[in-house]
């Protein structure tokens, strides 16, 4: 009965039916098979509980606070600083846009406007001064997929609400893995580049004055940093507080560098509605289908299915990553964490993981998705940035950094405590 | 005849478009009204030592009623989600029925969410529940405001699979493309430029 679900899933997927329409249609067919109450009869007052969430409003903030560092062009100036400081390393510039995704995703929570960014930005130069264009666009396309790891991020939202699980919490466990990750891509990078240097390119030194000077540029995104992830951390503000806050703080820095106007904030609001109707509608479907799964108990019976079986709780966790990367492959990032989280996250919690590593594992493995051909998104991104060449440069280049990421995977599987050290400490 | 047809679909179609937008813009206003409630919110809590505004409250509400008026918005920039890997494979004739399937599926969506919704909206106020809150609001008054962003919604949703269907019967699947057909990776790479030209 739940494989006849599951098929139907895939069916309606794979005919692009929209994925709202596919969780709602998937979870009245479980409610019909498996439930006793007409649940259908409660669909509005779970809906009405999904939208009315003081939790969920952080999102559209945060999408607001990233859509005004990229239209006000402060995004630019922290690549330049960054530059100075990190181009002398062997690959050069590759750093350079690790580093900038690293800090710009620190404060927005987008992948792809953070590959798009960095890409109009670095590209050129990266042209100019005669780079291979496979690293250098693949390190692009992995830089930006930091964004949904470190803090805040919007996936570890959408995560938290329907898990359940403590944003703070979750903010707090991906510090450590997406630095570790960015620090494990600029190292494999230098490793690359010492091994065969003609896949970087020129290493620049730049002057200490070049540097110093070029710290102001590092200001206003090290202060929204600071505002939005510390007054969380300290406990301070709530995640819907600190995404207020900051969007307060993008407002005044922008303004006071005169770079805000009239048009800017419509801009801004436009693309903030239209990414919040993208993700809401699906979280509403998602949070019905978590509902009925939840009052329907198929997820017991998903477990006791694994465990009669034979499966233990840690060849679950092998499947659930390999279908992670299978689905990877085919399924954009928002939708396959809606799609699949409501039925394998409390499998995997029922069996005695942590639901905030689990978290951070997940979206590691989705950031993969972000990355893995065919349907990668910032792969486009910046395929389209960077404007003629064969596409496949840039899927050649990010693999390098899909195997960096399968290495980071077994080690957040191996030591827990990378992810779950800072929110021990929290408690 | 179906030109005509598509012509004049295509006219309200412009006008539903422009109103989208603008109820967008008006649940983005919403938003940044949340930025000064919250901020308010916790400068009341550290220095007078309590809730000035309830924004927990309003803030909730305000969710719920902004993303509901943008869903129409994202329905006319075809941004909601659809898994397009097999479909950008097929020949456009192919995609057109696809994205009509698409629509369908959509619209029975819409009206059962619009009907579920209607009928918790038209429960609060018949039988006059308030919020659990200091505030004591009469929940119908968000709710309200809720389903007529879900009911515009609905209404676009309906006309565009219309337009799609005559589309579909005449052939014309530029047109198609244009209003409904899932985004192409250009489409996609243009949108990604133009912000970042920005």
């Amino acid at each position: 009965m739940i494989l006849t679900a599951l098929i139907i899933l895939l069916i309606l997927l794979v005919l692009s039916i929209p994925v709202a329409a596919t969780l709602v249609a998937l979870a009245l067919l479980l409610a019909e098979l498996f439930s006793p109450f007409p649940l259908i009869n409660a669909m509005g007052d779970v809906l009405w509980t999904a939208s009315d969430s003081f939790l969920l409003i952080a999102i559209p903030l945060f999408i607001l606070l990233g859509e005004i560092l990229v239209r006000t062009g402060i995004a630019k100036g922290t690549y330049r600083s960054l530059e100075s400081w990190l181009s002398w390393l062997p690959g050069g510039l590759l750093h350079a846009n690790i580093g900038t995704a690293t800090l710009f995703s620190a404060t927005s929570g987008s992948s792809v406007a953070t590959a798009a960014t960095i890409g109009t930005v670095a590209i050129p130069q990266g042209k100019e001064m005669n780079y291979d264009p496979k690293l250098f666009t693949g390190s692009i396309a992995a830089g930006g997929t930091l964004g949904i790891m470190i803090p805040p991020s919007i996936n570890l939202i959408v995560y938290g609400f329907l898990t359940e699980t403590s944003i703070p919490q979750l903010f707090a466990a991906g510090l450590i893995p997406g630095l570790l990750l960015a620090a494990m891509f600029m190292l494999g990078t230098a490793l690359i580049c010492m091994w065969r240097p003609s896949l970087g390119g020129p290493s620049v030194k730049h002057t200490w004055g070049d540097r110093i000077s070029g710290l102001r540029h590092l200001v206003p995104v090290l202060v929204l940093f600071g505002v939005v992830v510390g007054s969380i951390y300290t406990g301070l503000a709530t995640p819907t507080e600190a995404a207020s806050l900051g969007v307060l703080g993008a407002l005044l820095i922008a303004f006071s560098m005169g770079k805000l106007s009239v048009d800017v904030i419509v801009q801004a609001l436009d693309g903030t509605m239209k990414t919040t109707g993208m993700i809401m509608l699906i979280i509403m479907a998602s949070y019905f289908l978590n509902f009925v799964l939840a009052s329907t108990g198929v997820t017991r019976e998903l477990t006791g299915f694994l465990e009669s079986a034979g499966m233990g709780p840690y060849s679950t966790l092998m499947l659930a990553i390999l279908i992670y990367i299978v689905l990877g492959f085919f399924i954009e990032t928002l939708s396959l964490m809606v799609i699949t989280i409501p039925i394998v996250a409390p499998v995997i919690i029922g069996m005695g993981f942590d639901p905030v590593w689990f978290g951070i594992l997940l979206i590691l493995l989705i950031e993969m998705a972000l990355i893995t051909p065919p349907v990668g998104l910032n792969l486009y991104v910046v395929q389209g940035v960077r404007q003629g060449g064969p596409f496949s440069d840039v899927m050649m280049g990010a693999l390098p950094y899909v195997g960096i990421m399968l290495v980071m995977a077994i080690v957040l599987v191996i030591f827990p405590s990378v992810a779950m050290y800072l929110p021990n400490l929290l408690n | 005849m179906f030109h005509r047809v598509n012509s004049v679909l295509d006219r309200v179609l412009d006008g539903v478009q422009i109103g989208s937008l603008w109820l967008a813009r008006a649940g983005g206003v919403l938003i940044l009204l949340t930025v000064v409630l919250v901020t308010f919110e916790v400068l009341s809590r550290h220095f007078v030592g309590r809730s000035a505004v309830h924004a927990t409250e309003i803030t909730g509400y305000i969710m719920a009623i902004s993303a509901s008026w943008s869903f129409a918005y994202t329905l006319m920039c075809k941004a909601h989600i659809r898994i397009d890997a097999l479909y950008l494979n097929f020949p456009m004739k192919v995609r057109g029925v696809l994205d009509l399937l698409a629509l369908l599926a959509m619209a029975l969506f819409c009206v059962l969410v619009v009907g579920a919704v209607f009928d918790v909206t038209l429960h609060s106020f018949s039988g006059g529940s308030t919020a659990n809150t200091p505030l004591g609001t009469p929940l119908w008054i968000p709710q309200v405001l809720w389903l007529i962003g879900l009911t515009w919604f609905s209404f676009a949703v309906c006309l565009l699979s219309l337009r799609v269907l005559f589309g579909v019967l005449s052939g014309d699947t530029e047109g198609i493309q244009k209003r409904a057909g899932s985004p192409t990776l250009d489409e996609q790479i243009d949108d990604g430029n133009k912000e970042a030209a920005r």
